[in-house]
């Protein structure tokens, strides 16, 4: 080329090379916060629009502003400063999740109002000094210390029922504060409340609209003891010789006349110590390796070769037995999507994962046994690694680090604790490295990851762009 | 000939189109120092100067953002970075004024070479729902010496004041010292809280989260770093802060912050950002990143 062009045309060639080589500064790489050339990236949100409905667009998370130690600065999903409130909610991590409504922000006025935090909905405003209060899934509970007054309100601020807690000479309960279970299913309400030597229980009943709050509960006479639990309709108390145990292991279930109906089961798990009242299934040992689960209709629904008890939600799926969500196949484990366990059955073509009521089909090899999948891919592990494509089955990724798989994008970590820098790498839907860092990261909801950067932590898209970004001290 | 001219008019055009792509930054500041990222200076300051150092960073070396960030991880606040320029892991400082036990631990910061580059002010802040707008500096010392105890003595509400003080090694507290307490002891506030698993309990806490609390911070952090839809800057003897009355010195809580490099052993790099930052150009800089430049 340079042989045919003419010199003068050579020189000038040279010249506005030369020109536009200088026009530029060099701008050095260095690395640790190289991030690879990337496409376009299409607007990724913290959370779909219509996932909350808050104060402005929408609220995703909040992050302690650090003027006073509780500025609590909301965010909308699209990573913008929706809000300030100052606030008595629990400390908890930066951009922890909004997810239950706990925060109460006391007025100039004497006011404790109430925010639902799912939906930074105001939905009470009471005395604030007077009493005392906690909030479980959509209800709030309310203690007054100077009536007793017991008070059910749902989430949007609406008075469900009241009572009076009152102790048997009619005086006022003690002000302790009140620990609140709300079952699921049957929803029982159970407060439990000890002050000395006096306890004092408050049972709800949603279907009869009934609140019970007494020292003396109605439990049946014929019941050898106050019970631990309630199993549906069924009271649990503790098997005859496990009385003084501090962790009995051994319960029985009792109908309302005080029958034993069903004796020496096991709640399975920590099931029973969680929330006493919550536990959907119990199991009953049936052979020397064998375990006979039962739902809360006292039905048989499987059996286990021991007392843990698998949930998937409220269901138990037991390995080994069939399921008609899973399309009449058996249950053959199950597998993280998304972040939630769910069942899996073994299919002809690979395997069958059930998510919100649909099978969803996964290519995998023989003998592979999944562990994550998305949309995508699915992992799996047989000494290493592997993340295989969902529809084809094929191998995309086989490593020995950590492995988080989000919507798009999947996040190996190696974490040397001290030794050297930790080591993140994010791929990309195209299995590219998208971004990678030597500094702190973790996954954040379905798409984004919590992460530092200089003095900032946020969070940030699979390629390390900032959605939202704050200094995590003040000045 | 026509075919030569049309072919240097060409070239000269998509020269021209290359080149209208320059640093922004080099056009407006032309005696900005042109520094390659490997060579920048090792920075450390005050974080209410981490956006000025992360804009100059970018602009002096033509980073990225995130490498303009990576410069910063190391920013260790403001008494720690004194240190850090005195002993040497640090080259260039933007800070503002050290504390009390920072100069008398530093030798009265022996050894450190620092000029204004610009100004902030000391502000308080509340809840917008606290009808009170405006304190007197003698109001605000009293408030956090424990002698004023209710809003209602200032023209609030029959509230108690719930006061609350920063760490001492933040900026923040040092400006507070300097500019309103002195040596004075800010007593710590005993409050009750309810905490919804253990009942009632006492805690001793340096803020309170409720209406009736007063705190401080510097301005351009706190208007910057904060929405103020449920919080307010207080006005003080008056005079609301904002960047015309800091500017003209009419918000009287003013205070300026600096650029510091080493006496001796200070990186030619460090002193050529360091003396175009107090220059005309580079207090228009400054200027343009949101700060009140210290010759306004």
């Amino acid at each position: 080329m340079w042989q045919r062009m003419s010199k003068d045309r050579a020189r000038l060639f040279t010249m506005c090379l030369a020109a536009v080589l200088l026009a530029f500064p060099a701008a050095g790489m260095t690395s640790g916060a190289e991030t690879p050339e990337q496409p376009d990236s299409p607007a990724v949100k913290i959370c779909a629009e219509d996932e909350y409905v808050g104060l402005r667009t929408g609220l995703y998370s909040w992050v302690y502003g650090t003027m006073v130690d509780d500025i609590v600065m909301l965010y909308d999903c699209d990573g913008n400063q929706a809000g300030t409130i100052m606030d008595s909610y629990e400390a908890g991590e930066f951009f922890s999740r909004v997810k239950k409504g706990r925060i109460c922000e006391n007025t100039q006025s004497g006011q404790a109002v109430f925010y639902d935090t799912d939906s930074m909905h105001q939905f009470l405003s009471l005395d604030r000094n007077s009493f005392t209060w906690d909030l479980y899934t959509d209800k709030l509970l309310t203690y007054e210390y100077a009536t007793a007054e017991v008070c059910l309100y749902d989430r949007n601020g609406g008075l469900l029922v009241k009572a009076t807690a009152a102790l048997p000479d009619g005086s006022p309960f003690p002000p302790v504060h009140p620990s609140l279970m709300l079952l699921k299913g049957d929803g029982f309400l159970d407060m439990r409340v000890s002050s000395g030597d006096v306890s004092f229980a408050a049972i709800y009943y949603p279907e009869e609209d009934r609140l019970i709050c007494s020292s003396d509960p109605e439990f049946p006479d014929s019941l050898r003891e106050e019970p631990r639990a309630v199993f549906g309709r069924y009271y649990v108390t503790v098997h005859p010789g496990e009385e003084d145990s501090e962790a009995p292991d051994r319960f029985d279930i009792t109908d309302a006349d005080g029958n034993c109906v069903l004796s020496k089961v096991s709640p399975g798990g920590n099931r029973f110590l969680d929330g006493l009242w919550g536990t959907a299934y119990v199991a009953k040992q049936t052979g020397p390796e064998e375990w006979t689960v039962f739902n809360r209709d006292l039905k048989a629904c499987g059996t286990i070769p021991s007392a843990e008890i698998p949930y998937v939600g409220d269901t138990a799926y037991i390995e080994g037995f069939s399921y008609e969500e899973l399309g009449g196949g058996t249950c053959d484990g199950t597998v993280t999507y998304l972040g939630q366990e769910v069942p899996y059955t073994r299919t002809e073509d690979g395997i069958g994962v059930l998510y919100e009521g649909a099978l969803i089909p996964v290519t995998v090899t023989e003998n592979l046994y999944p562990e994550q999948i998305n949309d995508r891919w699915i992992l799996a592990r047989d000494g290493k690694t592997k993340i295989y494509d969902r529809k084809t089955g094929e191998l995309l990724l086989e490593t020995d680090a950590g492995v988080s798989m989000q919507k798009d994008s999947i996040l190996l970590h190696r974490d040397f604790s001290g030794e050297k820098n930790n080591e993140n790498v994010i791929y990309d839907e195209n299995m590219q490295i998208a971004y990678h860092t030597e500094r702190w990261m973790v996954p954040c909801g379905p798409e984004a990851y919590y992460m530092e950067r200089g003095p900032y932590i946020g969070i940030a898209d699979k390629y390390g762009n900032w959605l939202l970004r704050v200094l995590p001290e003040a000045e | 000939m026509m075919k030569r001219n049309r072919l240097i008019t060409g070239v000269i055009f998509l020269c021209v189109l290359l080149t209208s792509h320059v640093n922004a930054a080099a056009e407006k500041y032309p005696n900005m120092p042109r520094i390659a990222y490997e060579e920048y200076p090792e920075v450390d300051g005050s974080l209410a100067c981490v956006p000025l150092m992360e804009a100059l960073v970018k602009a002096v070396t033509g980073c990225t953002d995130a490498q303009a960030e990576e410069s910063l991880a190391r920013f260790s606040n403001t008494n720690p970075s004194y240190e850090r320029l005195q002993n040497g892991e640090a080259d260039l400082i933007l800070v503002y004024e050290a504390s009390k036990e920072t100069k008398e631990k530093l030798n009265g910061l022996e050894g450190l070479d620092l000029q204004p580059v610009g100004l902030d002010a000391l502000v308080f802040i509340t809840n917008s729902s606290n009808y009170v707008e405006n304190l007197t500096k003698e109001q605000i010392h009293d408030i956090y010496t424990g002698k004023i105890r209710y809003w209602s003595e200032v023209g609030g509400y029959r509230e108690p004041v719930k006061a609350f003080q920063r760490r001492e090694n933040s900026g923040s507290q040092t400006l507070m010292r300097l500019l309103l307490m002195g040596d004075e002891e800010i007593p710590e506030k005993q409050m009750t809280v309810i905490s919804e698993m253990e009942g009632l309990i006492d805690a001793v806490m340096e803020y309170d989260n409720s209406a009736n609390a007063i705190g401080y911070s510097v301005y351009y952090y706190a208007s910057s770093m904060y929405h103020q839809d449920r919080l307010k800057f207080l006005a003080v003897d008056g005079v609301a802060p904002d960047r015309e009355t800091i500017a003209s010195g009419e918000y009287s809580l003013t205070h300026p912050f600096y650029c510091g490099v080493r006496e001796e052993g200070a990186s030619e790099n460090a002193r050529a950002l360091r003396d175009w930052l107090i220059s005309e150009e580079g207090q228009a800089f400054v200027k343009e990143c949101g700060y009140v430049a210290a010759n306004e």
